[in-house]
């Protein structure tokens, strides 16, 4: 991420030579860190200092002080890693999207009347960010998991998410899609069509263009001002949606309609 | 310098109050936080404004509300990935240890090297390659050579050329040609035999795992002394091997068929 002011120092911050400090520097430069550990796996400081572009001791001090905050742990030959409070705060923060609150009971609903893995996402950042999701019977369809990010040209989520956004153009525009099968869209023709369609019908429906083998719909969920603020899919075994397509659409619909005219900013 | 370095980390301990203020309270406003942390509402808000740049802190539901950033769940959604192939390999790994005798690895794709994440020691030798967080080039050994092998076609070409430049550095030169013809047979078998290329005299063989995406996310193997692994049992060994490293692809959602 680019970082647009350079200010929010207090006085305290300054060093007593009269130089100001940047602590936002710090912050961006562990942020780069983690990604970088995300990214690689366990890395010695070493190894660290190399990819984040900083000098060998200021990785040596980063890493002590995600250590301080229990970030990032070392193993036994002096390698960094993130830790597991990164699974705690990732709780956290989808309990912190209040806004959401009534997604689960709908979501597990779902599940139990089709079988299916239920999923909601929300724009983020040009992708389809996954932040809750209900198993569904039988197999475990990891297409996405929250957390994760899948470009807005593949998968129902993704795709119903840029058909009802008012910035439809734009997302088009910036986007760099590229094919994660061989029946993703990647091309700005076939998105406008499929947009289309999608806004035609109500929903998104894929078939194989996350993964081989692997289907879903999703509906848009609106929020009070009629902007979008996420969406609601099932996914599952392709043949299983291709023989229950309309009676999933409907059931798609049907159960996420109290999630309508959501309250937020 | 000390000055700045002091306060440098300072910073990240004030992030960090903020941080689990958040994921205490969900959605606070700058007031609240700044009691919650002991500082004043000013430079909470100076933080918060830095935080909310980086993706720390994200606007919360309403106006005034601040929230855990997407970024936690993001991160956090990772570290998971980390911890569930070892977690869905492990019954694997035992029942290869308990059916072959020998030691049975786990091993993920660290940029241009196989690093093992998982091993259960062979009831006879204990090889000193690949120790559990140990790595190998790309281009030896069973697991490695199996990751190289299933990796997407435009991947593949410029890890192997790196590769082999880093296995002549630390190790010897070895024959591009070979590595070649073993990856190719590889991928039309389903696994690879490496017979003395990382210790003259043990021998791996190795097989692919899968996500649902059909993406290549590591590989387990076995190795041991070459004339238990390559003799009489080879065949069976295969077999339990291929079998168990699919039946790891199937936990993690991969559909025969799909394909990268």
């Amino acid at each position: 991420m680019t970082m647009e002011t350079a200010e929010t120092t207090d006085t305290a911050d300054t060093a007593q030579n009269g130089k100001r400090v940047q602590p936002i520097k710090v912050l961006s430069n562990a942020t780069e860190l983690i990604e970088v550990l995300a990214q690689a796996g366990p890395l010695s400081p070493a190894d660290i200092a190399e990819r984040v572009g900083i000098p060998r001791s200021s990785a040596y001090r980063l890493v002590d002080g995600l250590m301080a905050i229990s970030l990032a742990e070392t193993l036994p030959d002096g390698r960094a890693r993130l830790s597991a409070r990164w699974l705690q705060l990732a709780d956290a923060a989808r309990g912190g999207m209040t806004e959401w609150s009534d997604a689960p009971p709908v979501l597990e609903r779902l599940v139990s009347r089709t079988g299916q893995t239920a999923f909601l996402s929300v724009l983020w950042q040009d992708s389809a960010a996954c932040i809750d999701w209900r198993q569904g019977r039988g197999i475990d369809v990891l297409a996405t998991k929250p957390g994760h990010l899948l470009p807005l040209n593949a998968g129902a989520s993704g795709r119903v998410i840029l058909a009802f956004s008012r910035d439809s153009e734009t997302l088009l525009e910036r986007g760099r899609f590229r094919a994660l099968t061989p029946t993703t869209l990647t091309t700005p023709d076939e998105l406008h069509a499929d947009i289309a369609e999608n806004r035609r019908q109500g929903y998104a429906f894929s078939d194989g263009d996350v993964a081989v083998g692997i289907a879903g719909i999703a509906a848009p969920v609106l929020d009070a001002n009629g902007d979008l603020a996420g969406a609601v899919a099932i996914a599952g075994l392709a043949e299983t949606f291709h023989e229950r397509r309309e009676e999933f659409a409907a059931e798609l619909i049907e159960q996420v309609a109290p999630l309508q005219g959501i309250r937020r900013l | 310098m000390a000055e700045q370095r002091a306060v440098g980390m300072d910073i990240v301990g004030k992030a960090d109050a903020i941080v689990s203020a958040l994921s205490e309270t969900g959605e606070a406003t700058v007031g609240e936080l700044a009691e919650r942390v002991g500082e004043p509402v000013s430079s909470t808000y100076r933080l918060l404004t830095s935080l909310t740049t980086i993706g720390w802190v994200d606007k919360g539901s309403r106006r005034g509300l601040y929230r855990l950033g997407l970024f936690f769940m993001r991160i956090g959604g990772v570290v998971e990935d980390a911890v569930d192939i070892r977690e869905r390999a492990l019954p694997t790994l035992r029942t290869l240890l308990e059916e072959t005798g020998e030691t049975s690895y786990l091993c993920v794709r660290r940029g241009t090297r196989a690093v093992c994440i998982e091993r259960l020691e062979g009831r006879d030798v204990r090889s000193l390659e690949l120790r559990l967080g140990a790595s190998l080039p790309l281009a030896v050994g069973a697991a490695p050579r199996c990751i190289l092998a299933f990796l997407p076609d435009e991947e593949r070409e410029s890890l192997l050329v790196r590769s082999l430049r880093e296995t002549a550095t630390e190790r010897r030169p070895i024959d591009r040609e070979e590595v070649v013809a073993e990856l190719d047979l590889a991928r039309t078998r389903g696994y690879v035999i490496s017979d003395g290329d990382v210790t003259k005299g043990v021998a791996a063989i190795g097989a692919p795992v899968f996500n649902q995406r059909g993406e290549l996310v590591g590989a387990i193997s076995v190795s041991g002394v070459r004339e238990r692994l390559l003799g009489q049992r080879k065949d069976a060994i295969v077999r339990l091997l291929v079998d168990g490293a699919a039946a790891v692809s199937t936990t993690l959602g991969y559909r025969q068929g799909a394909t990268r």
